[in-house]
């Protein structure tokens, strides 16, 4: 039983490491003492242990409140990693996703709205070759071409919308992520 | 903060009370951390888990709102004792009453709310 608790401490020490080494001391020998208290209150081991939760997770708690309270711990190897990470994933996704939904969203856009100006026009007969109105290669007749210019339009207009929601929730997220970025560093 | 359930709010309401329930029980004696396990496992409504308290203790004492002590047990290994400093004084009078305020207010708010309901079902 003992072995239990001390393996617990010594996992709980390696996982401090980022804290100084009197923070980490004190620490560990606090635990140490609960867990005597408690033992001595009559408490399974079994259960004081997973009260205190895993090792890493009690000693994130110590180190994302040292974060809290700004001091000498220094941000180091993974969190500063996945911050990079993220910056650059982010960064290189970017550069595809921003102009590809953006294109999307004004192209289809402005097809949305002028299939049925064209519509119209064809219509009235102001735009017509020698063949008639002509769509994918098959003549349609003028009865027609307002209600199919307006089906088109609809399903370009909702293209459209769709590639600016995406857009829009794309760049929600990773302004969130940035502020995290910057919470990471500054705190 | 963030709340998408029942269990969230719950736990993150707890979070932010936990500080000022330490401060009290700190301040009514010096006591060391299973103490306070103890004094808070009075209410269940301020169950917690213990993993969550020392790092708020070790957090509370850098900030300098409590000084700390270890001091040699005869039933055990030597406990840290905590006592409150003259700025954790000042912190805890100050967010007691910011509470006194806070309780007031919702507790009028929900009598309301139970009021309108049961007026709703009284109509319907």
């Amino acid at each position: 039983m003992h072995e239990m608790a001390n393996r617990y401490l010594e996992d709980l020490r390696h996982e401090l490491q980022r804290l100084p080494a009197d923070d980490r001391d004190d620490a560990v020998r606090e635990i140490g003492s609960h867990i005597a208290d408690a033992e001595a209150a009559g408490r399974p081991l079994a259960a004081v242990l997973s009260q205190l939760g895993t090792a890493k997770a009690l000693a994130r708690a110590y180190i994302a409140d040292a974060y809290l309270q700004a001091s000498n711990v220094r941000p180091r190897g993974v969190a500063l990693t996945r911050v990079a990470v993220f910056v650059a994933g982010s960064g290189f996704l970017s550069i595809i996703v921003v102009p590809l939904l953006a294109v999307v969203a004004l192209t289809f856009g402005l097809t949305a709205i002028a299939t049925p100006v064209v519509g119209v026009l064809q219509t009235l007969g102001f735009i017509a070759d020698s063949n008639g109105v002509m769509y994918w290669g098959a003549p349609v007749a003028k009865v027609w071409v307002l209600p199919l210019t307006l089906a088109v339009s609809l399903v370009c207009a909702g293209i459209g919308w769709g590639a600016w929601r995406l857009l829009r929730s794309y760049a929600l997220r990773i302004l969130a992520g940035y502020q995290r970025v910057r919470a990471a560093l500054v705190g | 903060m963030k709340a998408t359930n029942t269990e969230d709010w719950i736990t993150q309401a707890r979070r932010g009370l936990l500080e000022m329930c330490v401060l009290a029980l700190i301040a009514e004696k010096p006591r060391y951390g299973y103490e306070l396990v103890s004094g808070l496992g009075r209410w269940d409504s301020l169950t917690t888990t213990d993993g969550t308290l020392y790092p708020l203790l070790r957090r509370l004492q850098k900030e300098g709102h409590i000084a700390a002590k270890w001091q040699e047990s005869t039933e055990g290994p030597p406990r840290k004792y905590y006592r409150l400093t003259p700025k954790g004084q000042g912190l805890l009078s100050r967010v007691g009453g910011e509470w006194e305020g806070l309780a007031q207010a919702v507790t009028e708010l929900l009598k309301l709310s139970q009021r309108n309901q049961a007026k709703e079902k009284a109509d319907a």
